[in-house]
């Protein structure tokens, strides 16, 4: 029998389910956005060189005179996206706005915050170590609203500006808040997942000072 | 390591796109299902899954290409889950008792053995997956867990005594 049960235990990684393609491809989109340079070709001629570094120079005094635009995607500029959750309604609403100083994922339930993460990102705008302390430090159940702002997290990586979870009632979940900088874009995402769905996903993206996708959707993934 | 794997990293490590991809197509599913292992949460896993493999492609320039890179990746994530694991342990639970029999029904497998292996205490439980479904040895997940060999070894025993005793139960082994 011992022989038996150790042989079904081995067996059993065999009926694990498998990834689902969405977070599949979507972590690899993820990875080649934080990970992969763009190639690099070697000029023919000494004089490509020569030229690309006047144009180098020309371009940087003529970037000198005029004023700033935009340097980090996703700053500088106001603007502002909303995505609704259509499961429901007005219940979850995710807006992203970018300020002088920073970005900031508003997420709202029923006209009632369920957290604000701006000033975290203010914070880390200013200072990121500042942010790293700050946005370590537990923050005390409360509540608001329809919603229970239970607890949060924060993960704080290179590539990523900041994650962040809050436990939520209703909808029963997880809401993870994503706002992750690329080279060209300033992308947040929010998503509530209970153990066995993802309930509802958004996802605004800014390039290039606009505002280019704001979507929201219900996925479940059985 | 097979060569192609040990040119797939030397490219990665130059910012290849292709060898990111490629290796993430070959080691995505063993890293998840590792995920999936330890944490028995489609979401757990994701992000446990996703943080292992941000960490992996940050750490690939200290990589030892002599050695494989499957158990590499397959270790820190099994790193990352466990930590997942814990810090979820430790937050407020989220689910009411009528969500978590709703949620009991919406399990992505379920049948004896992995029923059994769930119901056990999450210190017997994760040698057991270490071990039986992840194929650690003792000494290895004594060095994961940071605890004594011994300790490992006997909640090894005693979590398969316990695994038998409620599988007879079921009358099943």
């Amino acid at each position: 029998m011992s022989l038996d049960l150790e042989r079904a235990l081995r067996e059993t990684p065999k009926r694990f389910p498998d990834a689902d393609r969405a977070t599949t491809a979507r972590t690899l989109d993820e990875l080649r956005a934080t990970f992969a340079k763009p190639r690099r070709r070697r000029p023919r001629r000494r004089w490509v060189l020569a030229v690309v570094a006047l144009l180098a120079v020309g371009a940087g005094a003529v970037a000198l005179a005029l004023p700033r635009e935009d340097p980090l995607p996703g700053f500088r500029f106001d603007w502002a996206g909303t995505a609704v959750c259509p499961r429901w309604d007005t219940a979850i609403r995710l807006t992203l706005e970018s300020r002088d100083v920073g970005a900031a994922l508003n997420v709202t339930t029923r006209g009632a915050p369920l957290g604000n993460p701006a000033a975290g990102l203010l914070a880390m705008a200013a200072s990121p170590q500042t942010m790293l302390n700050d946005a370590c430090r537990p923050v005390a159940a409360r509540s608001l609203g329809s919603a229970r702002f239970l607890k949060k997290r924060v993960v704080i990586r290179p590539d990523l500006f900041f994650t962040r979870e809050f436990k939520c009632v209703p909808p029963p979940g997880r809401l993870v808040l994503r706002i992750r900088r690329t080279p060209t874009a300033t992308v947040a995402t929010g998503r509530i997942e209970n153990r066995s769905a993802l309930l509802f996903s958004a996802t605004l993206t800014k390039a290039r000072g606009t505002l280019l996708v704001s979507k929201a959707c219900v996925e479940d993934r059985a | 390591m097979t060569l192609d794997d040990k040119l797939l990293v030397e490219l990665a490590r130059q910012g290849s796109s292709e060898a990111i991809g490629e290796i993430y197509e070959r080691y995505w599913p063993v890293v998840w299902t590792a995920a999936f292992a330890i944490t028995g949460r489609r979401a757990l896993a994701d992000d446990a899954a996703a943080e292992a493999m941000h960490r992996a492609f940050r750490a690939l320039g200290d990589f030892d290409t002599a050695r494989p890179l499957g158990p590499w990746l397959k270790r820190i994530c099994a790193n990352v889950a466990i930590d997942e694991l814990r810090r979820e342990r430790r937050q407020q639970p989220l689910w009411s008792e009528e969500l978590l029999e709703a949620a009991a029904d919406d399990l992505p497998f379920a049948d004896d053995v992995v029923s059994a292996v769930e119901a056990l205490p999450e210190r017997q439980r994760l040698v057991i997956v270490l071990h039986y479904w992840l194929d650690y040895r003792t000494e290895d997940i004594a060095q994961l867990l940071a605890l004594p060999y011994g300790t490992v070894a006997s909640r090894l025993s005693r979590a398969l005594a316990e695994l038998r005793a409620s599988l007879e139960e079921r009358h099943v082994a």
